[in-house]
Order: structure tokens, then C-alpha cells, then sequence
């Protein structure tokens, strides 16, 4: 279906339709401005619970669209409308639909270069699917997950936190949880699960490491509170301008009391301004 | 339950329709899902209002798909200021309940896809915001499906630790204190008082450990003890043990809304539906 928005600098409009991954329909969301010759932004959404809103790439892609870029966004299988079963989630299997996504985007747009904009888990999965695109003009990384490892790891302390916030004896530890993943298959994890088979796969991702190969233009945008990079975004910078990339970091911390991932328009605006000048 | 995906939920998957259609404060967006045309015909359309609609584990969306398999139309949708629906990004409030949102869905069903009669299923917020269509489209609506939200003004102060005992507590000590009672929400009581008048079925989940519980023994004594008996016997009340407003107890939830849904399908109705409720401690209508 497509509808047509009024103008706010360009005009552009929204399509939503299903496209096929690995024989499975996924959902996508296109936003098509009209600027001739410019790249296409593809969301590439992270992993269950920060994929679970989409809100933060909704906004931002009609942002991103109002300046003149058109953007997409889609669901990878078992996640959101799309099809397909968490249990059978693999690390490439995400990547793939990210290349599928790539693919089809750039179909219905008329765009010839992608710009990747990796949020969270999807940083990692966007950094593995670029090799197998050609013609990536940039790539934005949204408060990046740097190792996948580490990721699980937090995502099961969390639990623990969430258990004590509540006055409660954390019932497991990190460890205990990991066992319990590697004898029953699954965990869950606060409003999502953790699969054995989805956690085999990944656990070897390194951003760093998939990056190795990548010489575009890079922005790091840090979703903290903080009022300067972390600790870990600031090695990221540095190691990525040390392999000579142009980078950029940014901050978003979003207005006073709100969480940053509901109020994108900030970090929207600046990741426009950068693919300005991209081009 | 099994919720894996199936060659009948895939193929659902396959026919969705993502739609968007005006709000009271802005596009709204959805995805409609078509009832199998070799299953028989339920003649009805489900709404999951969500925030987003897909919400936690996709349990709207495997819903959606596994009751469209059996005949149901379908529509899970984003309210507005979530998932892409436009609008303010707000807290969920108790006050404000979203029932515009669906009454914008259900009359947008009806124009643009021919839908004629609805179900309702929302779990918290969603609940009590599902109910609140029945102001405006109450003829409209066969049965909502009403799980753990809250019902009144203010929080009450503390979990149960016992049901009837804590509630008659809180009762005396207001009075002790001369402070004011526990009061219904004013947009459930009016919305609760339409779904009585119409010819609309409910069922009210709650659960014996959830604080939400206490507060919907208010509405149990205030508003269920004053329906008369047509009434009462269409809205059902199910308490089970434990707990239910909690992430873990959500798939349990959204499996009695499926398995209470089905009893509306003709094919299901005329052989006697059946009900298999998870070991409720009270089960009244």
C-alpha cells in the first residue's frame, strides 16, 4: 500500500509490503523520497528485545525521507511481522535476510548505494552483510553492539538486575543461565528468548573483526545518558580512524527524562546532516 | 501450547495485508490478517490493539495467524505514539484509555474490508483500552477478552497477601481513616456499563497474586454484584493462581484468549465449545 505525505522539505512517500528471505515473507517498510542519484538508508534492526518497538527507526526513516533520502526498514524472520521461528534463528541466517533486504530495497528504489545504519545487535549483522553487498556508501552505527558474547552476557544480568529490582533474590546467575541454555535450549530473557542454536552461531561476531575489510565512512552514535563517549565507543573510534576511516561520532541523549530510543528526531537530524556530506 | 510457525500460519503470514488507517490523533498502522479461504468462515475479525502490535514474543502476531488458520480475520495495530503509529510517545495512563484508536479500527474494517461483527482481546493496558470502544461501537462488538489492567483511580498500596481479607481491610482502614474509598475509573465503569447493555461475552482474566487483582475485586463487588442475570451470565470472570502480569505469564495469557476466541467460531459453537481454562481457582459467570 502507498501513501503519500505531506512534504515537510522533500516530498516522499511510505509503501509497506512483504518480501521473500530464504523462503519466508518479511516485512518492510519503504520510505522513497525523490532526490535523484542518492544512496538508500537501510535500518538494519537489532536482535528480540531492542527490535521489539521499531519506533526509534520508523521516525528516524521519515526524518531521513524528509531530507530527501529514502529509507527502509524490515523485520528479519521470527522477529516482528515477519515469518519464521525463533527456535530456527541463526547469526547468518539474519544476515542473510539483511542481504535479501539490501537487495530488495534497492530494487524499489532506484538507489545504487546503500547506506547501512546498524542498531544495537544489528551493527554486528550489518558489518557481515556488507562484503556480500556492493556499493555500501557509509555505515552508521546506533549504540553498536561490539561483541555478541558480551551482548548475551549482559542481556542475562539484566535479569538479575530486573529480579532485584523487585526485592527478589536473583534465581540464577550468569553462569547458571548459561548452563541451563546449553542443557534446555532456551532461556528467557526479560520479554524475550535466548536460543542455543541462535547463540552457537553469533557468539564468534566481533564488530571490530567484520570490520576489518570496511574503509567508508563511519558514524558512531552513543544512545547514553553520558555527556562524553564511553569507554567503548571512544576504542571503536579510535581503532576504525586508526585503519584510516573517516569517522564521526555522535551523542544522543535525548531530552531530560526521556529514554533516547523514543525520542530519535535528534539523532535522526544528525545522521541526515552526515549523509549531506556523503554526499 | 506449541507456537511454532505451521504450514497454515505460514500461509496467513503469507496473505497479510499491512494497512494504515486514520486515528483520532493520526495514522494508525496495522497489518490485517485474511481469513484461510479453505478454513470455514468464522464471520468475524479479531482486534489486538498493541503497544507495539506485536508486542513481547510476537504473541499478537502468532495469534493473529493461528486464528485467521481457523477461519478469523485479523487485525493487530500499533496505537497511536507506538510501533509506527503517529502520535506523542506517552506513558500509558489509566486515565486515558485509547478506545478511540479502536473504534477507528473497527469503523475502518467495516468500510474498507467488510467486516461485520468483532472480537476484542488486550492484555493491560490494552484491556481496558479494547473495552473502552464499547462507548461507540458496542453493537458491533460479540466478545471482548479482558486481561489483568487496572480498574481503578489510584493504585492500591500493596500486593495481596490475601485476597478477600486484604481487600475488606483496605476497605475498613479508609474508613477508619475517613480517607476516600477505592474508585472505578469513571472510563471503566461507563465503558464496563456499555459491554453490560449490549449482548457482547467477556471474559475478565485476572490472577490471585497480581496487586491488579485486588483492585478488580472493587469492580467485582461495585459493578459485577449489581448486573443482572443476563448479564452476568455473559461476562465470565476467571482467576488463576500465581501470577499473570508479569512477562512470564503473558503466552499462558494470550493462550486462554485463543482458546477463548475459538468458541466463538459457528463451526466450534455448534458442537459444544470447549473450554480449557489453566486451572482456575474461581471460574464464575
Amino acid at each position: 500500500m502507498l501513501s503519500r505525505h505531506p512534504p515537510e522539505k522533500q516530498k516522499w512517500t511510505e509503501e509497506r509490503r512483504y518480501f521473500e528471505s530464504d523462503g519466508r515473507p518479511l516485512y518492510g517498510a519503504m520510505y522513497r523520497a525523490e532526490r535523484r542519484g542518492a544512496p538508500i538508508v537501510l535500518f538494519c534492526n537489532s536482535f528480540s528485545e531492542n527490535h521489539c518497538e521499531g519506533r526509534a527507526e520508523a521516525i528516524a526513516a521519515r526524518i531521513i525521507a524528509a531530507n530527501g533520502y529514502s529509507a527502509f526498514l524490515y523485520h528479519p524472520r521470527a522477529h516482528g511481522d515477519s515469518a519464521g521461528d525463533p527456535e530456527d534463528v541463526t547469526f547468518e541466517g539474519l544476515v542473510e535476510d539483511a542481504v535479501n533486504a539490501a537487495t530488495y530495497a534497492r530494487s524499489r528504489s532506484g538507489a545504487s548505494q546503500i547506506v547501512w545504519v546498524g542498531v544495537r545487535f544489528g551493527a554486528l549483522v550489518a558489518a557481515h552483510a556488507i562484503p556480500r553487498i556492493s556499493d555500501t556508501a557509509g555505515l552508521a552505527l546506533w549504540e553498536p553492539v561490539l561483541n555478541a558474547r558480551d551482548y548475551f552476557r549482559k542481556s542475562m544480568r539484566h535479569v538479575m538486575y530486573y529480579e532485584m529490582s523487585k526485592g527478589e533474590r536473583p534465581s540464577l546467575t550468569v553462569d547458571q543461565m548459561s548452563e541451563r541454555l546449553k542443557r534446555e535450549g532456551k532461556i528467557s530473557v526479560l520479554g524475550f528468548d535466548l536460543h542455543r542454536n541462535f547463540v552457537e552461531s553469533a557468539q564468534d561476531a566481533d564488530l571490530l573483526d567484520a570490520l576489518q575489510p570496511w574503509r567508508g565512512p563511519t558514524l558512531i552514535a552513543q544512545f547514553q545518558k553520558h555527556s562524553r563517549l564511553s569507554r567503548e565507543h571512544h576504542q571503536l573510534r579510535e581503532t576504525l580512524v586508526g585503519r584510516g576511516l573517516s569517522v564521526r561520532a555522535v551523542l544522543h541523549r535525548g531530552p531530560a527524562g526521556a529514554d533516547c530510543w523514543w525520542t530519535p528526531e535528534g539523532i535522526a537530524k544528525q545522521t541526515g546532516d552526515w549523509l549531506d556530506e556523503l554526499a | 501450547m506449541n507456537w511454532r510457525e505451521t504450514p497454515a500460519t505460514l500461509s496467513r503470514a503469507r496473505a497479510e495485508q499491512p494497512l494504515v488507517f486514520k486515528g483520532p490523533k493520526g495514522a494508525l498502522h496495522g497489518i490485517f490478517t485474511p481469513p484461510a479461504p479453505d478454513a470455514s468462515p468464522a464471520s468475524v475479525c479479531v482486534v489486538f490493539p498493541g503497544r507495539p502490535r506485536s508486542a513481547l514474543h510476537r504473541l499478537p502476531v502468532l495469534a493473529a495467524r493461528i486464528l485467521a488458520a481457523e477461519g478469523f480475520a485479523a487485525l493487530r495495530f500499533d496505537l497511536r505514539g507506538r510501533g509506527e503509529s503517529a502520535g506523542e510517545v506517552e506513558m500509558p495512563s489509566r486515565q486515558e484509555p485509547r478506545g478511540e484508536d479502536v473504534v477507528a479500527a473497527i469503523r475502518y474494517l467495516r468500510e474498507a474490508h467488510g467486516q461485520k461483527q468483532f472480537l476484542l482481546a488486550g492484555y493491560c493496558f490494552d484491556a481496558v483500552t479494547a473495552l473502552d470502544a464499547f462507548r461507540d461501537e458496542a453493537a458491533a462488538i460479540a466478545g471482548i477478552f479482558f486481561a489483568t489492567a487496572a480498574v481503578l483511580e489510584e493504585k492500591l498500596g500493596r500486593p495481596p497477601a490475601d485476597g478477600l481479607a486484604r481487600s475488606a481491610a483496605l476497605r475498613l482502614r479508609s474508613m477508619v481513616r475517613r480517607a476516600r474509598a477505592p474508585k472505578i475509573l469513571e472510563s471503566f465503569e461507563i465503558s464496563f456499563r456499555a459491554l453490560a447493555r449490549s449482548h457482547a461475552r467477556a471474559l475478565f482474566l485476572y490472577a490471585e497474586q497480581d496487586r491488579l487483582r485486588a483492585e478488580f475485586r472493587v469492580a467485582e463487588e461495585v459493578l459485577f454484584s449489581k448486573l443482572d442475570s443476563e448479564a452476568r451470565g455473559r461476562l465470565e470472570i476467571e482467576i488463576w493462581r500465581g501470577r499473570i502480569h508479569t512477562i512470564e505469564g503473558e503466552p499462558a495469557v494470550i493462550e486462554r484468549a485463543i482458546s477463548w476466541l475459538r468458541e466463538f467460531h459457528p463451526a466450534r459453537s455448534q458442537s459444544s465449545a470447549r473450554r480449557e481454562p489453566r486451572q482456575p481457582i474461581a471460574q464464575e459467570s
